[in-house]
């Protein structure tokens, strides 16, 4: 595994002001949300089921545009005019790596990207056997995406953004469903990457590893914001916004 | 490295890359092109084409299984084909105690002869290199790029909906549902409907990755493909020309001579 292929472009910069966003059903999904993450900054985004993290995400890349408040990607609004130079600038894995890997084959996949800025032939090449090593998936070029474990899987989604150089990586609970085995993996392909990393995870052991600064979502609000070592030891605001458990004590069986 | 599942009724075929793929899918149209052209009463021709797809089928080594298995897919084709006799109008001829229509019987053989040999030619082809391959010499030979990427996500996303499918039935046995009668099949129906919305989620979710990606909708997938492949030899060439110019000289001969 070596450096991952991110390391061309510079780190993109993140910046949320006020966004709101309220699903076509009518439900409020987020409400003024505003933030900034710098330049090679890795931060986890937290929250309970329905707090509205992938929505956020969503509005990261330009999938949802804001209608309320904006996103800023450096120094690009994402909006209509920007979105295809904002999608390039901001990869994004998502959950389910089989709703990410569409074609036949893990390289043609990995090329995907790369092809559609207009790279060709034995670049286009380079470019995927790049990505493929920085995820610890050499070799893996001919395989059908059928034929690798849920780890390798899960991998072979990142590669396929990172063949895309992005400044900024967002991925959506990269580790859910993964064994340890496959956790370590990916946790070694994240930390070679010098990008500004967004991960959303219900996982305070991934958050720890790979986010400097946490995010943590309730109900569509921004609820805090702070140093990973600071928040994640904070177990009354974990457990008050839906994060964590609160502690048990271990139920002990009645005696005969 | 994880081993690549063994394929049903044979080895994994080796990538054989553009070049050579595309020459074998236009050798499979110029063949199913003859079989079409062939008048349906010229019995010999349709001997010649199931013929050179024999000698084919020895020469690369495709087990009988995988053809035998293949045809299965004919089914429908077959239980349509036969009521053709018995619906069709004209000349009719007494076999045992049926009184069948002698061009219903024609037009049975018709369908289920060009059916058998455009099946068995095309399993021929994916025994000797990765549907993906397939697909890019597709590309490469500028089939519709929609027509091709839409046949890709077929089979990309069977293997996907296949495995819900199972692990759907896993879990309504789980809970004693092992239907045996057609009254019994109210899980399995209602299963089915479910897996067809959750196909229907999976793709609108597709979509989101390939426009996260920068998907248009413009994008001919062969631009994909693999700059390092093998190249199309000249005895390679001229073997893969055999059997649709034997296929073509017999179909000209009885349009010919019709």
């Amino acid at each position: 595994m070596t450096a991952g292929p991110d390391r061309a472009d510079h780190p993109a910069s993140i910046e949320v002001v006020g966004l709101g966003h309220v699903h076509p059903e009518g439900r409020r999904a987020l409400e003024d949300v505003s933030f900034r993450i710098g330049p090679g900054e890795r931060v986890a985004l937290l929250g309970a089921n329905g707090s509205g993290k992938t929505t956020l995400l969503l509005h990261l890349n330009g999938l949802l545009r804001a209608t309320e408040g904006l996103v800023r990607i450096d120094d690009l609004t994402v909006d209509d005019g920007h979105v295809s130079t904002v999608r390039r600038r901001v990869g994004f894995v998502f959950q389910d790596a089989d709703d990410q890997l569409f074609l036949p084959t893990i390289g043609r996949d990995v090329a995907f990207g790369p092809a559609k800025e207009g790279l060709r032939g034995a670049a286009l090449d380079e470019r995927v056997a790049a990505a493929l090593d920085a995820v610890g998936l050499a070799g893996f070029a001919d395989r059908a995406p059928h034929q690798l474990s849920a780890g390798e899987r899960r991998r072979a989604a990142l590669a396929t953004v990172l063949a895309m150089r992005p400044g900024a990586l967002v991925l959506d609970e990269p580790t859910a469903d993964l064994d340890a085995r496959g956790r370590v993996d990916l946790g070694r392909a994240l930390d070679a990457m010098s990008c500004t990393l967004v991960l959303v995870t219900h996982d305070l052991v991934v958050a720890a590893e790979h986010g400097d600064r946490v995010l943590i979502l309730d109900e569509g609000r921004l609820v805090a914001d702070g140093p990973a070592a600071d928040l994640l030891d904070d177990v009354d605001l974990l457990v008050r916004h839906g994060v964590a458990t609160p502690p048990r004590r271990r139920r002990t069986r009645p005696g005969p | 490295m994880r081993p690549a599942p063994p394929v049903p009724g044979g080895a994994q075929p080796l990538p054989v890359g553009a070049t050579v793929a595309a020459a074998r899918v236009a050798a499979l149209l110029v063949f199913l092109g003859a079989v079409v052209a062939t008048p349906t009463r010229s019995l010999g021709t349709f001997a010649v084409h199931a013929g050179g797809l024999s000698l084919l089928a020895l020469l690369v080594r495709v087990p009988a299984a995988r053809l035998r298995n293949a045809l299965l897919l004919e089914v429908p084709v077959v239980a349509f084909a036969a009521l053709l006799p018995l619906l069709g109008v004209g000349p009719h001829v007494a076999v045992g105690p049926l009184d069948l229509s002698v061009p219903g019987l024609w037009e049975a053989w018709s369908i289920l002869a060009r059916a058998t040999l455009g099946l068995l030619a095309t399993t021929i082809l994916l025994a000797t290199m990765p549907v993906a391959d397939v697909l890019a010499g597709c590309g490469r030979l500028r089939l519709p790029s929609q027509l091709v990427a839409v046949a890709g996500f077929a089979l990309r996303y069977g293997v996907v909906v296949q495995d819900d499918a199972r692990r759907m039935r896993l879990a309504r046995a789980a809970r004693g549902d092992d239907p045996r009668w057609i009254w019994q099949a109210r899980g399995l129906m209602a299963s089915t409907g479910a897996l067809f919305v959750r196909s229907f989620e999976r793709g609108e979710r597709v979509h989101r990755a390939m426009l996260a990606r920068g998907y248009d909708g413009r994008t001919a997938l062969h631009i994909l493909d693999p700059t390092a492949e093998r190249p199309l030899r000249p005895t390679h060439a001229l073997l893969l020309s055999v059997v649709p110019i034997a296929s073509w000289t017999a179909t000209g001969a009885a349009l010919v001579l019709r």
